[in-house]
C-alpha cells in the first residue's frame, strides 16, 4: 500500500532522513517510533507530499507521490503533528470545508456524522475551533483526516498533549480505524505502539534502527531480565542473600527510600529465570520483600538494546535487502528540533 | 478551487479583515467623491479614479497580508498541500475571493453615479471604462499582494512590504528624472534611455491615465491582466518550491 524506497532528505548539510526504505501493507497498523528530532515528522511530511525528498521514491497504492501527486493525495489523510485547524470555523464548517477540498462524492452532511459519530464529536459540532480543548482540537484534526475515507492514515504524534483517558479514547479509536484502513502512526512512546501496532519501526538520527513487529520487539525486551525491589531488612544481609543467587549478574543498591527498607536493581543472566529463586532468597535469608517488579525499558534503553545486539532485528524485514539495514550507534545526546521547519 | 474560494471568502467577514477593508475603503471613496466631485459639481469622474487608485495602495495590503501568511504561521497550509488539489487551484480560490471582496468594494461606489445622473448627464460609457480600469489595476495589486503573502509567514511585514512595492508603482510616474537627458553624451547614455524606459514601464499610472480619460485601449489592458498572471505564477512556483528546500 505505501511503498518508501531510500527516501533521503536533507536540509542544507543536516541529513534529516537518511536512506530510509520500508513498506507498509494494506490493512496494517505501523508504528513508526523515535525520539523527537528523529526524522518522523519529515517522513511524514514527504509521504503526504508536503515535503519532497532530495531523493528516493514514496508510492501510495502504486502511484507516485511527486509524479502523480492528485491520485496519491487522494489515498491519504493526514494529521500532521500540529493539526492543521481554522480556528475562525466551527466544527461543522470546518469539515465540510474538508469535504469539498477533497472532493467527497458522498453525501457531506451524512459523512461528517458518521466522522464526528466515530471521534465523538457530536457534542461540539457547532462550537468554534479556537473555543475547544486541546483534546477536542485533536479529534478535529483526526476527523479531518478521516474525511473521503482515504486508504492510508498517516497520523503524526496522535496522542501528544493529551490526558490520560483521552489518549486512551484516541488509541481505541485509531484500532478501530486500523480494521479498515492503513495507519501509520508515530510516536515517542513505546507503550503507545506497543498499544496499536501490529509492527514497528524504530528511526534515529534520520536512520532505520529496527524494524519489527510489536510482539517480537517485546519479546526481545522481556529477554531483559531486570527487577527492581524493596526489601525490608539491613543492606548487608540482603545483598549476600541476594548475591547468592545463580544466575544473578549483578546486584545494586539504590538505597533507602522508605525507613527500615532498601532498594535493589538486580540483573540475571540473559534467559535465566531468577524470580523464583530471588523469593526463596529472601525468604529462606527472613528479609520480607515489599515490591518486586520488572524494569521498564525506556526508549533509549531500547535504542542501546537494538542498536547493540543486532540478533534483535534478525528478523527485521522481509522487504529490504539486508545491506539497507544500518545500525547506528545512538548518541545520547537530544536531537535539536525537527527539521521541518526551515 | 471553489471550496477554497468559499472559505476564504467568507473568512475575510469571519474576522475583522473585510470589514475593516470595506470601511477603510467607503471612507475614503466618500471622501473623494464628496471633495471632488460634489465640491467642484462635475459629472467627470477622472480625478475621482486618480484618488481612488491611491486609495487602492492602503487598503489591498489589508486584503491580501493574510492569505499565505497566515496559512503557514498557522500550519493550515499542511492541510490543502496535502489535499488532492492542485497549487494553482489553492493559489487562484484565494485570488478569487479578494478580487471578489474588492469587486464588492468597487461596484459598491457605482452608487455615484447614480448620484451624478439625477444632478447632471454622466457619460456612462467614459464612466463604465474607468471602472474597468479601476478594476484591473485593484486585481493586479491583488497579485501582488498574495505574492509578497506567499514569501512570509509575519502578517505585519506581508502588508508593509506589499505596501512599499504597490506605493512604488504607484508613485514612480512622477520620477520625472529624465534621465535620458541627464546621461545624454556620456557614456552612461544608453543607461539613461534604459532606466527611463524601465521607469514608464513600471509606472502604473501612465497605464491608468487612458482607462480615467474613457478611453479603452488593448495595451494597457494587456499590460494589467499579463502583469497579473505572471505574479500569480510567480505565487504558484514559491509555493511549489518550498517543498524542495
Amino acid at each position: 500500500m505505501v511503498e518508501i524506497k531510500n527516501l533521503t532528505k536533507r536540509y542544507g548539510s543536516k541529513l534529516a532522513v537518511d536512506n530510509i526504505s520500508f513498506t507498509v501493507r494494506k490493512g496494517e497498523i505501523l508504528g513508526f517510533l523515535g525520539p523527537n528530532g528523529a526524522g518522523k515528522s519529515t517522513t511524514m511530511n514527504i509521504l503526504t507530499g508536503y515535503l519532497s525528498c532530495t531523493s528516493g521514491e514514496v508510492k501510495i497504492d502504486g502511484y507516485d507521490i511527486l509524479d502523480n501527486p492528485i491520485e496519491a493525495k487522494k489515498r491519504i489523510g493526514y494529521l500532521p503533528e500540529h493539526p492543521p485547524l481554522y480556528m475562525d470555523m466551527t466544527v461543522r464548517e470546518y469539515l465540510s470545508f474538508v469535504c469539498e477540498l477533497k472532493g467527497v462524492t458522498e453525501d457531506h452532511n451524512e459523512h461528517m456524522a458518521k466522522i464526528m459519530d466515530t471521534v465523538k464529536l457530536t457534542d461540539v459540532a457547532d462550537r468554534l475551533i479556537s473555543n475547544l480543548s486541546k483534546g477536542y482540537k485533536q479529534r478535529v484534526g483526526l476527523a479531518q483526516a478521516m474525511v473521503g475515507n482515504p486508504e492510508v492514515l498517516i497520523l503524526d504524534e496522535p496522542t501528544v498533549g493529551l490526558d490520560p483517558k483521552q489518549i486512551i479514547e484516541i488509541r481505541d479509536v485509531i484500532k478501530k480505524l486500523g480494521k479498515e484502513h492503513t495507519v501509520i502512526l508515530s510516536s515517542h512512546i513505546l507503550q503507545e505502539v506497543n498499544a496499536v501496532c501490529e509492527r514497528v519501526i524504530i528511526i534515529n538520527n534520520g536512520r532505520l534502527v529496527a524494524s519489527d513487529t510489536a510482539e517480537n520487539l517485546g519479546k526481545s525486551l522481556s529477554n531483559e531480565n531486570k527487577f527492581q525491589l524493596r526489601i525490608l531488612g539491613d543492606e548487608r544481609s540482603a545483598l549476600d542473600a541476594l548475591e547468592s543467587i545463580p544466575g544473578i549478574k549483578y546486584v545494586k543498591s539504590l538505597g533507602r527510600k522508605e525507613a527500615g527498607t532498601i532498594d535493589f536493581v538486580v540483573e540475571s543472566e540473559p534467559n535465566v529465570d531468577v524470580r523464583a529463586a530471588i523469593f526463596m532468597s529472601l525468604a529462606e535469608h527472613n528479609l520480607p520483600m515489599l515490591s518486586f517488579y520488572a524494569m521498564d525499558l525506556s526508549l533509549e534503553d531500547i535504542f542501546l538494546e537494538v542498536t547493540q545486539n543486532p540478533a534483535i532485528v534478525d528478523s527485521v524485514y522481509d522487504n529490504v535487502a539486508e545491506d539497507e539495514v544500518e545500525f547506528v550507534n545512538v548518541e545520547e545526546k537530544p536531537e535539536e528540533e525537527e527539521g521541518d521547519e526551515a | 478551487m471553489k471550496a477554497i474560494f468559499r472559505r476564504e471568502f467568507k473568512s475575510y467577514f469571519n474576522s475583522p479583515i473585510g470589514y475593516v477593508f470595506l470601511a477603510a475603503f467607503f471612507f475614503y471613496a466618500s471622501l473623494m467623491f464628496v471633495f471632488i466631485n460634489l465640491g467642484s459639481m462635475t459629472t467627470l469622474m477622472k480625478y475621482f479614479f486618480q484618488n481612488i487608485s491611491m486609495v487602492f495602495v492602503f487598503v489591498i495590503p489589508i486584503l491580501t497580508m493574510r492569505t499565505f501568511a497566515e496559512e503557514r504561521k498557522s500550519k493550515t497550509d499542511q492541510l490543502l498541500l496535502t489535499a488532492p488539489v492542485k497549487v494553482t487551484s489553492i493559489v487562484l480560490g484565494k485570488f478569487f475571493a479578494a478580487t471578489a471582496v474588492l469587486g464588492i468594494a468597487v461596484l459598491s461606489t457605482m452608487f455615484y453615479v447614480l448620484v451624478l445622473n439625477s444632478y447632471g448627464s454622466p457619460v456612462f460609457s467614459e464612466i463604465f471604462v474607468g471602472y474597468l480600469g479601476l478594476f484591473l489595476m485593484g486585481v493586479f495589486f491583488v497579485s501582488i499582494g498574495l505574492f509578497i503573502s506567499s514569501l512570509t509567514q509575519s502578517q505585519v511585514i506581508s502588508a508593509v512590504a506589499t505596501l512599499a512595492i504597490i506605493f512604488f508603482l504607484w508613485f514612480s510616474s512622477n520620477l520625472a528624472f529624465n534621465f535620458t537627458q541627464m546621461m545624454s553624451g556620456t557614456m552612461m547614455s544608453w543607461l539613461g534611455v534604459a532606466l527611463d524606459w524601465l521607469i514608464d514601464f513600471l509606472a502604473i499610472n501612465n497605464r491608468f491615465a487612458d482607462f480615467t480619460l474613457g478611453i479603452l485601449n488593448f495595451v494597457p489592458v494587456f499590460y494589467f491582466v499579463s502583469l497579473t498572471a505572471l505574479f500569480l505564477l510567480l505565487t504558484v512556483s514559491v509555493i511549489e518550491k518550498r517543498r524542495w528546500k
